[in-house]
């Protein structure tokens, strides 16, 4: 605290977010990797993923938590050489 | 489209148990579009078309790219050609191993292209790291198909971490230098004779993957030397008859080249006597 702060003003929170992809996304207690890749839009046999860079297959997918800061990569078929 | 080679056909190749008709394994990246890549891998006849993986933009892939691989994955259906998806942009080990487990998942198939890159200008791939993901995926149950240098005691180490092919560069991705170092490769296919190699990677030109397949290499993957031409499926075709010719050359054998002339026409080295 500096003198001159208002020490009754509410603190600050920032909300709680889940990184994917780099980019933040609001978390929730229960959130899981199976209701991101809804609230995202993607098709989710169409892409695979990984938490905190541990790969979650598909079918733990819905029984996969996410915490606060954790960081899921989402990743899709492209062309390749 | 599709190439005819029932008049002079190479033998047949197996890696990894699947056998393979075509030693043309090409890329599938940076057509001018899906169509044109359709028609690249018809005429090129190959069996093995390789795929990547990309983080995903929420809402799912964009329109093109969603296009290609379902084209791509329609097209193998079709052919019975085989996807081998890669672990590009990977730089250690452990990221290399979370992608290909990924790429399994999304391409359904144990085969992996590994790829893990030490150096951004050339994307040389890192030897130790390249090793210790190719142990690692091959407990795991991949079929790992490694992106190497031509370093025979790197290409044993993978041998030794599991890998049954190897797939040594000629130069540097995408550079169409052809092969930068034929006495290493030579030195491979001598030290190495039941392993089987494709040369992956530096191709420019339909002559190069000649030379290569003339060197006893067992097939040749490329992908910009098609993608980028004037007309992707002409070179494709160019291509597939290159790498067959140079097969069959191969399998003919080759004569030893020598310092001085030998007279081909059986004359008798009688001078011609004019009155």
């Amino acid at each position: 605290m500096h003198e001159g702060d208002d020490v009754f003003a509410p603190a600050r929170v920032t909300p709680a977010s889940v990184i994917v992809n780099g980019e933040a996304h609001a978390w929730r207690l229960g959130l899981t990797v199976a209701d991101v890749l809804a609230e995202r839009g993607d098709d989710a046999a169409a892409v695979a993923t990984a938490v905190n860079t541990r790969f979650v297959p598909r079918g733990a997918r819905l029984d996969t938590p996410l915490w606060p800061d954790d960081r899921l990569v989402v990743f899709s078929a492209i062309v390749g050489g | 489209m599709r190439l005819d080679f029932s008049a002079a056909a190479p033998s047949p190749w197996r890696v990894y148990g699947q056998r393979l008709d075509s030693r043309f394994l090409i890329g599938s990246a940076g057509y001018p579009s899906p169509a044109v890549l359709a028609h690249a891998i018809t005429a090129s006849g190959a069996q093995v078309v390789t795929v990547g993986l990309k983080r995903e933009l929420a809402g799912g892939a964009t329109p093109r790219e969603g296009d290609a691989i379902a084209m791509l994955r329609a097209l193998c259906a079709a052919t019975g050609a085989r996807l081998l998806p890669n672990t590009a942009g990977c730089r250690s080990a452990r990221e290399a191993v979370l992608l290909a487990q990924m790429a399994r998942e999304l391409f359904d198939t144990p085969w992996i292209k590994l790829e893990v890159i030490g150096d951004e200008h050339t994307l040389q791939p890192d030897p130790f790291e390249l090793v210790d993901a190719a142990a690692q995926l091959t407990r795991q149950g991949f079929q790992v198909f490694p992106y190497c240098t031509d370093d025979l005691v790197v290409c044993r180490r993978l041998l030794d971490a599991g890998c049954e092919v190897l797939m040594p560069w000629a130069a540097p991705i995408g550079s169409g230098q052809g092969v930068l170092d034929p006495a290493a490769l030579r030195t491979l296919r001598a030290r190495l004779p039941a392993v089987p190699m494709i040369v992956d990677a530096g191709l420019g030109a339909p002559s190069h993957a000649a030379f290569a397949m003339e060197l006893g290499f067992d097939g040749v993957l490329l992908n910009s030397a098609v993608a980028q031409a004037v007309d992707p499926p002409q070179m494709a075709m160019a291509f597939a008859h290159a790498i067959a010719a140079g097969r069959l050359g191969y399998e003919a054998g080759l004569i030893a080249p020598q310092d001085m002339a030998r007279p081909s026409t059986p004359c008798g080295n009688e001078p011609i006597l004019i009155d």
